[in-house]
């Protein structure tokens, strides 16, 4: 009797267990797969197809829906745009997690650090036959490392300087000014005498013009003040793409010179807390001479204004390289993330060969400089200043040699080249500055090696 | 189907108590995971509490940067002549101090940044810093999205108004520039990520380290001055349009407006896409800031907070509850075995109470008959009385001997031992011995005695020997209660159960006294007799209906009585039983292993007989009915004078052996192996048969194994014991 009622008792208690262990499960559909794109937000993209879009962020977007809609399969690609110059915050301290980059649209040296995490998916293969055949070779070689592609460019700006020409003619420096869509080539002794003649008038007038952008606040001043240290010609690194500075007597010239522009007023006050911003607000306030431009800046606007208010000549504004007839060059492109899904991967791939394929969304680049030549030789007529870039490409130098651990961290070459350049320009209570040229030079020297070595010693690529 | 309903009950009890006792959980689990609900949700508020008076501490310390930064300039003031120098110095105090940028706004509402001089809105970072000031407050604070200087970062904007009250010789009347205005206010600018950067909630981030909870802080228009969430991006929004787009919320954008404008602190939720969200809302306890501060957590992290903890506490209830109910059942088991042995206990009690006092009654008048018969024995006038008083010993002692035979069933059955053995039987023959057995005790009691037997399946495989000890029984019960000039019905029918099985169903009616409704509850008990009027006068050991039913309950049948008290009784027994066909040795003469024969004795009559009895009086019985049944008894006191005896004995000199099977010196087992193993012709074929008075079945299976032939009991039935000779001398001469 015992036994029966608890065999009995068993099998209700297991029954009424089991029913109540059903009624916690529920079946889950495979939910669809889901891209992010991240994209840094940028003021303004000179889209000359679309006026519609203005930005990036909104190209992608439209991209996306259209992607979607004639794709096989269930996706969802979310776009997030993230600050300018937070990319560590916006991608490395996302891997991993939910929102973690599949896509990355950006500018090379910003993502070529990537490429060493081991994360960044090497993407020769979404690259048809046309593809390779309308993009330039070089274009495509900013992206490769190790012979792999890694970064597909979509177009590509470069970094010239703009300046007002009323100031130089202003004060006498006509002679400087060159007529027409030319960028000009003025040697240091003429960019010495055009900045100490402007800084000099400048305070003579005591209105806080400045004759020359410089900031080291934060590390976006890396490109141009890296060009400026080859104002006295040579390279910046040595044969093993290691920088070679400290003994650099061009190097140690370039960066008295940069120094001494402290002291004759070349410079907004405090340039070392001073940012690309200040300088772009100073330089639209008509306050600074010297400015950086490329087709993709919120200046552009106003050089077409000033090239298109009268006589397709330009009344304001006139265009030459940084010091030392040096400027650079700046693809921007994707890159795809592996985030342990490979399924996800060939729908990254897939987007951005639909993205390239569709005439309408590769002709967006037209309005910086275009990589497809296709595109290029459609609009060339349109894009002003086009043809003189082109021409003056031969000046662009390759400063980041895509080596790793460029940026991302907080000893990368980028987070420790600005603030040495800021000690350069900073003064001390006694007056004198807190470091001289050749210590400038040899600090350099040692803690950008010390990022490569480190960057090279971590580098992981992703096969 | 009694048992089928007691199963079912307690199934259902245990059902029920299991429903009831995993609802008490489920109560359970749903108030803790709600209190514990309440407690995340309370943490939440601490943490927000905690967040709201950093950013609010963290406004309060920038204003008091701002105030140093007035005093220093008071005492700089009479350095700042030109622009460049106004430029450079606040240039160092924006690097000396926490903000991105310090201007100074002046009275005339010029004022001056660290990288220019403006006058008014030609400025493309023009900001009407005056508005800052429009009502009293000295201190400000707000959110701002475009101010090219700072590029695409999102700042939020300080403004700190110098007192205009003279007495201040500190901070009132600070004049700078060639022109010497007077300074109205200092201003600070702060990109919003330094805000930002001070709510890490750490407390929500889940197993893959994703933030499942945020803080933000909105203006008074809902804008974002903090969008924590999406704090790397530049996206902003609003939210009353978040709230208005959301699927689901517990407030309207209207409710959480007046709210906002109340200066309520208040939760509220919003669901999108399955999403739910908590939100904590809370104005930042600081006058000159409108600002609310708004934590957002996802349900998810309180659900996943509260979710181990219910586990938990539903797996450690219901491991308490399933020990509980085994606690339960082993108490049910162990009360349920108490009770039967209690019951059991006090049967025996009873038992033996009731055999003591059934024992005893007979044995008391049996005694005094002896001692009356022992005193009379010499007086000639009283012989008559001395042959009367004998025959009501002998009754007595055929009574005693009638209640140890039921003791003995009873005590066989409860135990097991009794043997459902299934053989051929004849119905209607079985059914015609019983009436014809009965025939002579019911007529002579002046009752009627009528058959009915309707047999539509002759032969079936039971043990006819206990369904005629029910049967008989039945019939002798009827006898005894049924006064003269009543009638007594015997019916036998039968029912097809299926193809192979027939339900036989026996009936026996009477006219007789019937029982009372008490009495008809306890009729199968043991030593149970109705004591009314009229069967008083009647005798019974009270044992026999409750072998009736133990042995019909045996065979897989039932029993069953309706009565009605000085109306009759009609006993009902059904025996089901598989149909089989009639065996020759039943065709061709059914009735002649069981009749007695009245000349089949002659042949042994005569014969020798070897009685091995140790016990003298019983041995002295023995010899003594043989011999006035025509025997030679010869007498054994032991097993191992038997042997002797039989060895001794000239070949085939003893007809049979009369073997006790419990004797001194050599059992009566022990003695029939040896004697079969005799060298001798007669030893394997001289009949044994075992004399005991026990009759277990393993008695009767010891006996057999020994060499014994048959098994009779003490006392020994003369025409029982002739009747078995007959049959083993048939058997014999069949094999011969």
């Amino acid at each position: 009797m015992g036994k029966r009622i608890t065999a009995f008792l068993l099998q209700i208690i297991i029954a009424v267990s089991f029913s109540f262990s059903l009624s916690g499960c529920s079946g889950q559909s495979k939910p669809e797969k889901e891209i992010i794109i991240k994209v840094p937000h940028t003021s303004t993209m000179n889209c000359i197809s679309n006026e519609n879009i203005k930005n990036v962020r909104t190209l992608l977007e439209l991209a996306s829906e259209d992607f979607i809609a004639q794709y096989d399969k269930e996706v969802k690609i979310k776009v997030i745009e993230f600050e300018g110059g937070e990319e560590t915050k916006a991608i490395t301290n996302s891997f991993g997690k939910s929102d973690a980059a599949d896509i990355l649209y950006d500018g090379f040296f910003n993502m070529s650090s990537f490429i060493h995490t081991g994360k960044v998916v090497p993407i020769d293969d979404v690259l048809t036959p046309e593809m390779k055949e309308d993009i330039s070779p070089a274009y495509l070689e900013h992206g490769r490392f190790n012979n792999k592609l890694y970064m597909l460019p979509y177009m590509s700006s470069e970094n010239i300087l703009i300046y007002n020409r009323e100031m130089l003619e202003k004060y006498g420096l006509s002679e400087y000014i060159d007529e027409g869509e030319v960028i000009s080539d003025w040697s240091i002794e003429d960019w010495t005498k055009i900045l100490n003649t402007l800084a000099d008038e400048f305070a003579k007038e005591g209105k806080g013009k400045v004759p020359m952008m410089m900031y080291a606040k934060d590390n976006q001043g890396d490109t141009h003040i890296m060009t400026m240290l080859r104002a006295f010609g040579g390279d910046l690194f040595d044969g093993n793409n290691n920088f070679d500075l400290a003994d650099n007597p061009n190097v140690i010239s370039a960066l008295r010179w940069i120094q001494n522009g402290v002291d004759s007023g070349w410079y907004l006050p405090v340039p070392y807390y001073k940012t690309m911003s200040d300088n772009s607000s100073k330089f639209k306030m008509d306050e600074l001479a010297f400015y950086n431009f490329n087709l993709g800046s919120s200046t552009y606007s106003r050089v077409k204004e000033d090239y298109n208010a009268e006589t397709n000549t330009f009344k304001k504004y006139g265009f030459v390289n940084y010091p030392g007839n040096h400027c650079t060059i700046f693809n921007e492109g994707f890159e795809i993330f592996d985030n342990g899904d490979s399924e996800k991967i060939e729908i990254a791939k897939d987007f951005i060969r639909y993205f390239y394929e569709t005439d309408k969304w590769l002709e967006c680049s037209a309005g910086s400089i275009p990589v497809s030549k296709k595109v290029m030789e459609k609009y060339k007529g349109d894009i002003l200043l086009l043809e003189a870039f082109s021409q003056n490409a031969v000046n662009a130098v390759d400063y980041t040699h895509n080596l790793p651990n460029w940026q991302g961290s907080e000893n990368s070459v980028r987070s420790v080249f600005y603030k040495e350049i800021a000690l350069l320009m900073t003064k001390e209570a006694d007056g004198n500055f807190a470091v001289t040229p050749e210590e400038c030079a040899s600090n350099l020297q040692e803690k950008l090696n010390t990022a490569i070595s480190e960057g090279r010693r971590n580098s992981i690529l992703h096969e | 189907m009694k048992r089928l309903k007691s199963k079912c009950f307690y199934a259902l009890f245990i059902f029920f108590i299991i429903i009831v006792l995993f609802s008490a959980i489920y109560v359970y689990s749903v108030v803790t995971g709600n209190i514990l609900e309440d407690a995340a949700v309370n943490n939440i508020r601490e943490v927000a509490v905690h967040d709201r008076n950093t950013i609010t501490m963290f406004i309060e310390y920038n204003w008091k940067n701002q105030q140093r930064i007035g005093e220093r300039l008071k005492r700089h003031s009479q350095e700042l002549k030109t622009v460049s120098q106004i430029n450079e110095y606040l240039g160092l105090e924006a690097y000396e101090s926490t903000f991105d940028k310090v201007y100074l706004l002046m009275e005339d509402g010029s004022y001056y940044t660290d990288i220019t001089y403006r006058k008014g809105s030609e400025d493309p970072d023009y900001y009407p810093y005056m508005d800052l000031f429009a009502d009293t407050d000295s201190y400000k604070v707000i959110a701002y999205d475009s101010l090219p200087v700072m590029g695409s970062d999102k700042v939020v904007i300080y403004g700190y108004r110098l007192p205009d009250n003279p007495q201040d010789k500190v901070l009132s009347g600070i004049k700078i520039g060639e022109d010497q205005k007077e300074v109205y206010a200092v201003i600070g600018v702060c990109r919003r990520s330094s805000i930002v950067d001070g709510l890490v909630i750490e407390n929500y981030v889940d197993e893959s380290g994703n933030t499942q909870g945020y803080s933000s802080v909105v203006d008074e228009k809902g804008e974002y001055v903090v969008d924590r969430k999406d704090a790397a991006s530049s996206v902003s929004d609003n939210l009353f349009d978040i709230v208005k787009r959301c699927d689901k919320s517990n407030l309207t954008p209207a409710d959480v407006q007046d709210k906002m404008l109340a200066g309520e602190e208040f939760w509220f939720y919003m669901e999108k896409n399955g999403v739910r969200e908590l939100n904590y809302c809370a104005p930042l306890n600081s006058s000159s800031v409108d600002w609310y501060f708004i934590m957002s957590v996802n349900d998810q992290v309180v659900k996943d907070q509260t979710k181990l903890f219910v586990l938990l506490i539903i797996a450690a209830m219901s491991a308490a509850i399933l020990v509980i109910i085994i606690a339960f059942v082993l108490t049910l088991i162990m009360q349920r075995k108490t009770q039967i042995a209690h019951a059991q206990e006090k049967a025996q009690s009873e038992f033996l109470s009731n055999m003591s006092h059934e024992i005893r009654t007979p044995l008391n008048g049996i005694v005094g008959l002896n001692y009356l018969m022992l005193n009379a024995i010499d007086t000639p006038e009283k012989h008559h009385q001395i042959k009367e008083w004998l025959r009501k010993s002998q009754n007595t002692a055929e009574y005693l001997l009638a209640l140890i035979n039921d003791v003995l069933d009873i005590s066989k059955l409860q135990a097991g031992k009794v043997e459902i053995t299934r053989a051929p039987m004849l119905v209607e023959a079985m059914s015609e011995s019983v009436y014809s057995m009965q025939y002579d005790n019911i007529t002579g009691r002046g009752v009627e005695f009528i058959k009915d037997i309707r047999i539509t399946v002759p032969c079936i495989q039971c043990d006819e020997v206990h369904i005629k000890q029910v049967l008989m029984n039945i019939a002798g019960n009827a006898a005894k209660f049924t006064p003269a000039g009543g009638t007594i019905r015997f019916s036998v029918n039968q029912s097809m159960i299926d193809e192979n099985h027939v339900m036989t169903v026996f009936v026996c009616e009477d006219t007789g006294c019937g029982m009372s409704k008490e009495f008809l509850n306890e009729i199968f008990n043991k030593f149970t007799q109705d004591r009314s009027s009229i069967s008083n006068s009647t005798k019974g050991t009270g044992l026999g209906m409750a072998i009736s039913k133990l042995l019909v309950d045996a065979m897989g049948g039932e029993i069953r009585v309706e009565s009605e008290l000085n109306k009759g009784s009609t006993f009902t027994v059904e025996i089901p039983a598989e149909i089989c066909e009639i065996p020759d040795y039943l065709k061709s003469n059914p009735d002649e292993a069981e009749k007695p024969d009245d000349n089949s004795g002659s042949g042994v009559k005569a014969a020798k007989i070897l009685v091995a009895e140790d016990n003298e009086l019983n041995a002295e019985i023995l010899m003594e009915i043989l011999s006035q049944s025509g025997f030679v008894p010869v007498h054994a006191q032991n097993g191992q004078e038997a042997v002797d005896i039989f060895e001794r004995s000239k070949i085939n000199e003893f007809k049979m052996i009369l073997m006790d099977m419990r004797m001194p010196v050599l059992d009566g087992c022990e003695a029939s192996a040896r004697i079969r193993e005799l060298d001798r012709e007669d030893a394997k074929t001289v009949t044994i048969f075992a004399c005991t008075a026990n009759s277990f079945q393993e008695d009767r299976v010891k006996a057999l194994d020994s060499g014994m032939n048959d098994f009779v009991t003490k006392p020994i039935d003369i025409n029982t014991l002739l009747r078995k000779m007959e049959k083993i001398d048939r058997e014999k001469h069949n094999i011969q």
